[in-house]
């Protein structure tokens, strides 16, 4: 599966009405889609930082989840392979981007996975995975400097090469 | 006198080179691909350690005399400078040749980070890999095997 980027934002349903000619009356279902949409649910969105330990230098990896089904994964020079086989570049998404699945691919392979919770806003998951497509794919040994750079000191998470300097940075986050 | 010649003949050498170089290096891929690394590309471990030998054994013949007739301090430091040297030209080499996009994934490190911090990321990768010790393992090893086999001959 190929990466389709959550900041691309879907058609709103203002939209789709505003495309509407003007005598085509409202159907109910237009009209419950605009109530929804002026009142959403309330969204649990997080951000992780994800440090695995495998016994050699580490590595660092991030998860968004935006809460509304589109997670988001940024495995700078990662080795892992999503369940359908396939990892097209270091940007993940959609069922690629499952953190649970990530976890557990580790986690067969006896390494140790730290998942370092954030509580960010939606502005700030916004950003992270706007810095973290701007940087793209990288080489082997840059994959905490990358998550740093797409962190870029959000909840004061200090940047670091080092996997499991930045795992320490990121529980000592402070995001209020 | 006939001893001294065999030892420096060049395809004696070479053999002897060979002959600690590949069990060195089939121990090194052996102990790296024990589990898949997590960050480390999927096939990049053996290219990465096929292109450091082909350096190491580049730099062993081209530093034939030092590592001869050189101090010991010198055959050292000299194995240790190229072993980190390796690691610099087989990390973005390794990279352009396992990887699909492997150009663009060495574009976006430099783009993003500038030259300072990759190659201080490289310098680390060197550090902790070993690399160091592997290259001054390796030229101290060939000089003792050539003063042995000498003394034999």
């Amino acid at each position: 599966m190929s990466y389709v980027s959550p900041i691309q934002q879907k058609q709103s349903i203002v939209d789709l009405l505003k495309d509407k000619p003007s005598n085509v009356p409202l159907s109910e279902k237009d009209v419950a889609a605009f109530s929804k949409a002026l009142a959403p649910p309330l969204q649990l969105a997080e951000t992780t930082v994800i440090e695995l330990i495998d016994g050699g230098p580490g590595h660092a990896a991030l998860h968004i989840d935006d809460g509304k089904g589109s997670p988001f994964l940024y495995d700078p020079a990662g080795s892992y392979m999503p369940k359908n086989g396939v990892r097209s570049s270091d940007l993940m998404s959609g069922e690629d981007a499952s953190l649970a699945n990530y976890t557990k691919f580790w986690q067969d392979r006896k390494d140790t996975v730290h998942l370092h919770k954030l509580d960010t806003t939606p502005a700030q998951e916004q950003a992270i995975m706007k810095r973290a497509e701007q940087i793209g794919s990288v080489p082997a040994p840059l994959c905490a400097s990358s998550v740093s750079k797409a962190l870029d000191g959000v909840c004061g998470i200090e940047g670091s090469i080092w996997p499991s300097t930045l795992g320490e940075n990121a529980e000592h986050a402070n995001c209020k | 006198m006939q001893t001294a010649s065999n030892a420096q003949h060049p395809p004696y050498y070479l053999v002897l080179c060979l002959l600690i170089l590949i069990p060195v290096y089939v121990l090194a891929g052996s102990i790296w691909r024990l589990k898949d690394s997590a960050s480390a590309l999927a096939n990049y471990e053996t290219l990465y350690a096929l292109v450091h030998a082909a350096f190491m054994l580049l730099s062993l013949m081209v530093f034939k005399r030092i590592l001869l007739q050189g101090q010991t301090w010198k055959v050292l430091l000299l194995g240790t400078l190229m072993g980190v040297l390796a690691t610099y030209v087989a990390l973005p080499l390794s990279t352009l040749l396992a990887l699909d996009d492997g150009a663009s994934r060495i574009a976006n490190g430099y783009r993003a980070f500038g030259w300072v911090e990759v190659t201080a990321v490289n310098g680390l990768f060197a550090f902790y890999s070993y690399a160091w010790l592997l290259g001054a393992s390796l030229f101290i090893s060939i000089k003792w095997l050539m003063k042995v086999t000498a003394n034999f001959q």
